[in-house]
């Protein structure tokens, strides 16, 4: 949404931080992400199932986890595995798995060129067996990264994010193409050889696959299903555990009292839930964002009459609605309300009126 | 516009897609304005209360950097997949979707110029695997869309040799960032993807396989679950509890809202097609009638409506014009006595509907009688006949003395009653009857039914 010129102004504010219903598309979200406490070991070295709802904050968890990691420089190296497809076919996990630490692969080396240069010629050809496993093919890929201008159309196109922020793309890149062009592949590598790469050239100590995304399954399939699915991951939990390598599991509710999730001893299992405290917390983290530091409530931009004003928004959720997502849109109709009677505060009675628009509005 | 047969399109055609003056005549709603943000969204409506409309104008009135895809996904209808094999054929649908608009779009031969190499090949790719038919000859087919010049630059494309780009076994996710790629390249920010059309199930498809449907295209919603892919779902209101027995995930992801027209903006939107279909610029619906019987009118019979109060201003139009004067309060009296709304029936949910007001609280032997009147419209009824399939549920009235055979006195003052009591509900004045007539010493007839 191009943020109402008005909102902005009115309210003080220098972006809109309550633009984004899908946390995907948030580019602020590492700066306000509120982490409820019963999931804050998820970014251990350790496995882990998180539960939640839809639009209960996995994938928000997921991103802030991958970027956590990312700020290590590889050292905690995450993989996004968001599967792409419903296939129940053997394997298919393990194959996407290792398309994923293709891409991943990709985007480290994007993100620090030189390192390549400096690997043994061993690795470099291991590192262009495991590249020939990104979509599109490698040479689609090099032709890419020798056109694109910034780090970011190869996110875009591979999407993944990179593990750093070049301002843009320049020579080292056009040699890593150059290089990775004219090296000849390994033999096709093992996913377990794939890890060791990883960890042997570009010095990962953990690596942290993140599963998302499976919320769609469960659209045409049964929760049962979706268990079954996710079985073959379920089986390696400990021996990739014992090579440093766990699996963060973001996953539907539906399935939170398995008990193949919640009695592994590989895996710790928890929920992610929201009370009015926290949610009111997600607000004012926005706004302390926003406003620069100016301001940590709505309650600065209410008039003098208006109190807790996060707080009052929660309490007005209904019990299944108890979620950021749907306290970001009763705080946009707010503020919409509040511009709408040009004031330059917010009032009870927007405050109150709030409801029939939320409601209308879900 | 101002020519009569003009007239009676801007008032009768009732389906936008038919409507190239639609641009004149569209009132911007507060759903309308949800839309155009770029939040996914899920808007329901009845039919007829414009969807398609809006879905029109939201093409028109995009952002040059938004490029807009129509999918309407009545196809898979007749597939008898099902569950994730569904979904994963839908989507493909809608990549083919997504390959069309590349193409009738007409501004990617501009947008583009002289792609890069992989854009090139990354272009030839998709159109290769996702158009209908061989691309060469599909882009002929469209010969009359393009200008002689992106013609000839797509058949360029098309000689190329370019490497293959993607890999077999690609996702359906990957094919869309292929896209986006492309549409980056050619200056697009943003693709919505427009789902519209469903209405088109609902002959056919009910209960679960329409909860089917809704599954699969949510799911393939979540393939489309990218930064810069927003959809736009237009959702027909009859469907909307399906909807919300899937689980939903892409639900939760995007904004709900409701197409509701207020009786002001109904009002607006007559206004604007009166402007436009009348000689004078100044036409509005107080130059034509007492705007005030004609409004009150219109909101007790037309509902929330558009079809419904376009439908109903027609004839009041025709009978301007061939006046060739405002019609006085008087007239419009007579006017809307001689044009009643409707009267429909629901026999499956016993509902009977008087224009687009529902009538409440019909007892069975009230329904029964309409019912029975309803099937034998054009016909006087006895109400020998009435009460019989009324109360005895008989096709035929029995001889006298049979076993079902009842004395009309004990009767008549029952049925005389039952009319009086369905006069008080479907009639706008009871005294004065337009739907249930009598004829002295005949019976009644039923008039202006709609089946």
């Amino acid at each position: 949404m191009e943020p109402p010129a008005t909102w902005l102004s009115v309210f003080g504010f220098t972006f809109d931080p309550f633009e984004h219903l899908d946390s995907t598309k948030d580019a602020h979200l590492q700066e306000y992400l509120v982490i409820p406490p019963a999931v804050q070991n998820t970014l251990l070295d350790q496995s882990v199932a998180v539960f939640a709802q839809p639009g209960g904050g996995k994938s928000a968890l997921r991103i802030y986890t991958a970027n956590f990691y990312k700020d290590s420089r590889g050292v905690r190296f995450p993989v996004t595995y968001v599967p792409e497809d419903y296939s129940t076919q053997s394997n298919f996990h393990f194959n996407g798995i290792k398309r994923s630490l293709a891409r991943a692969a990709f985007m480290y080396l994007a993100s620090y060129p030189d390192l390549f240069f400096d690997l043994s010629s061993e690795y470099k050809k291991q590192l262009k067996g495991l590249l020939l496993d990104l979509p599109f093919g490698l040479d689609f890929n090099l032709s890419l990264l020798t056109e694109s201008r910034f780090l970011s159309d190869l996110e875009a196109v591979l999407g993944t994010s990179a593990f750093s922020s070049l301002p843009a793309l320049d020579r080292a890149h056009h040699q890593l193409a150059r290089e990775l062009a004219k090296e000849s592949p390994s033999k096709s590598l093992a996913l377990e050889d794939c890890f060791a790469l990883l960890k042997d050239a570009f010095g990962a100590k953990s690596i942290h696959i993140l599963i998302d995304g499976l919320d769609g399954f469960i659209e045409t399939q049964s929760p049962e299903s979706l268990l079954a699915w996710i079985e073959p991951l379920l089986n390696v939990l400990e021996n990739w555990q014992n090579k440093n390598i766990y699996l963060k599991f973001f996953l539907p509710l539906d399935i939170s009292d398995a008990p193949a999730l919640t009695n592994s001893r590989y895996l710790r299992a928890a929920s992610l839930t929201w009370d009015d405290h926290l949610l009111a917390e997600v607000v004012r983290r926005r706004v302390f964002v926003a406003s620069r530091g100016a301001f940590d409530s709505l309650d600065a931009i209410s008039a003098p009459d208006v109190r807790s004003v996060e707080l009052t928004l929660a309490h007005q959720l209904g019990e299944k609605d108890k979620l950021p997502r749907q306290m970001i849109i009763k705080c946009r109709n707010l503020l919409a309300k509040a511009v709408k009677s040009k004031k330059e505060w917010i009032t009870s009675e927007d405050l109150f009126d709030g409801e029939s628009l939320y409601a209308a509005a879900i | 516009m101002n020519s009569a047969s003009s007239t009676e399109s801007l008032f009768k055609t009732l389906k936008a897609e038919n409507e190239p003056w639609l641009g004149e005549v569209f009132v911007s709603l507060p759903a309308f304005e949800r839309l155009k943000e770029n939040d996914s969204t899920i808007l329901y409506g009845e039919t007829g209360s414009g969807k398609t409309a809006m879905r029109l104008a939201l093409t028109k009135e995009r952002d040059e950097k938004i490029f807009t895809v129509l999918w309407q996904p009545e196809p898979i209808l007749e597939n008898p997949a099902s569950g994730t094999a569904l979904a994963q054929q839908a989507v493909k649908r809608a990549l083919n979707a997504c390959a069309e608009s590349l193409i009738l779009d007409g501004s990617l031969p501009r947008r583009l110029g002289e792609p890069s190499g992989h854009i090139a090949s990354a272009l030839q790719w998709f159109l290769q695997n996702h158009l209908p038919f061989d691309t060469i000859l599909y882009i002929q087919d469209q010969a009359n869309h393009l200008s002689q010049d992106d013609l000839q630059w797509y058949l360029k494309l098309f000689e190329q040799p370019l490497p293959p780009v993607v890999k077999e076994g690609v996702s359906f996710k990957d094919q869309l960032r292929l896209l986006l790629m492309i549409l980056r390249a050619a200056k697009y920010e943003r693709l919505w993807l427009t789902i519209d059309g469903l209405e088109r199930w609902t002959p056919r498809g009910v209960g679960d396989q329409v909860e089917a449907l809704l599954e699969a295209v949510l799911s393939t919603l979540v393939f489309f679950d990218l930064k810069e892919v927003s959809f736009k779902f237009f959702v027909p209101s009859s469907f909307k509890s399906a909807l919300h027995k899937t689980s939903g995930v892409e639900r939760y992801r995007s904004i709900e809202t409701d197409l509701t027209w207020s009786a002001d903006s109904l009002r607006e939107m007559l206004e604007k097609r009166l402007a436009c279909a009348l000689p004078s610029k100044k036409a509005s619906l107080a130059s034509l009638c007492d705007e005030e019987e004609f409004l009150h009118w219109l909101k007790e019979y037309g509902g929330t409506s558009p079809r419904a109060w376009l439908g109903f201003t027609a004839p009041l139009v025709m009978e301007y014009q061939k006046r060739g004067k405002r019609l006085t309060s008087a007239h419009t009296r007579e006017f809307i006595f001689q044009h009643p709304a409707p009267l429909r029936f629901h026999r499956e949910r016993r509902e009977v509907w008087v224009g687009e007001k529902r009538i409440t609280s019909c007892s069975t032997p009230e329904f029964r009688v309409l019912e029975y009147l309803s099937a034998h419209t054009g016909k006087i009824t006895t109400l020998e006949e009435l009460y019989y399939y009324a109360y005895k549920e008989l096709n035929e009235v029995p001889d006298k003395g049979a076993p079902d055979w009842t004395p009309p006195k004990t009767w008549r003052g029952a049925m005389d009653n039952v009319l009086m009591r369905i006069r008080q509900k479907i009639e706008p004045d009871p005294k004065h009857p337009r739907y249930l007539v009598t004829h002295h010493g005949k019976g009644v007839e039923l008039l202006h039914t709609e089946m």
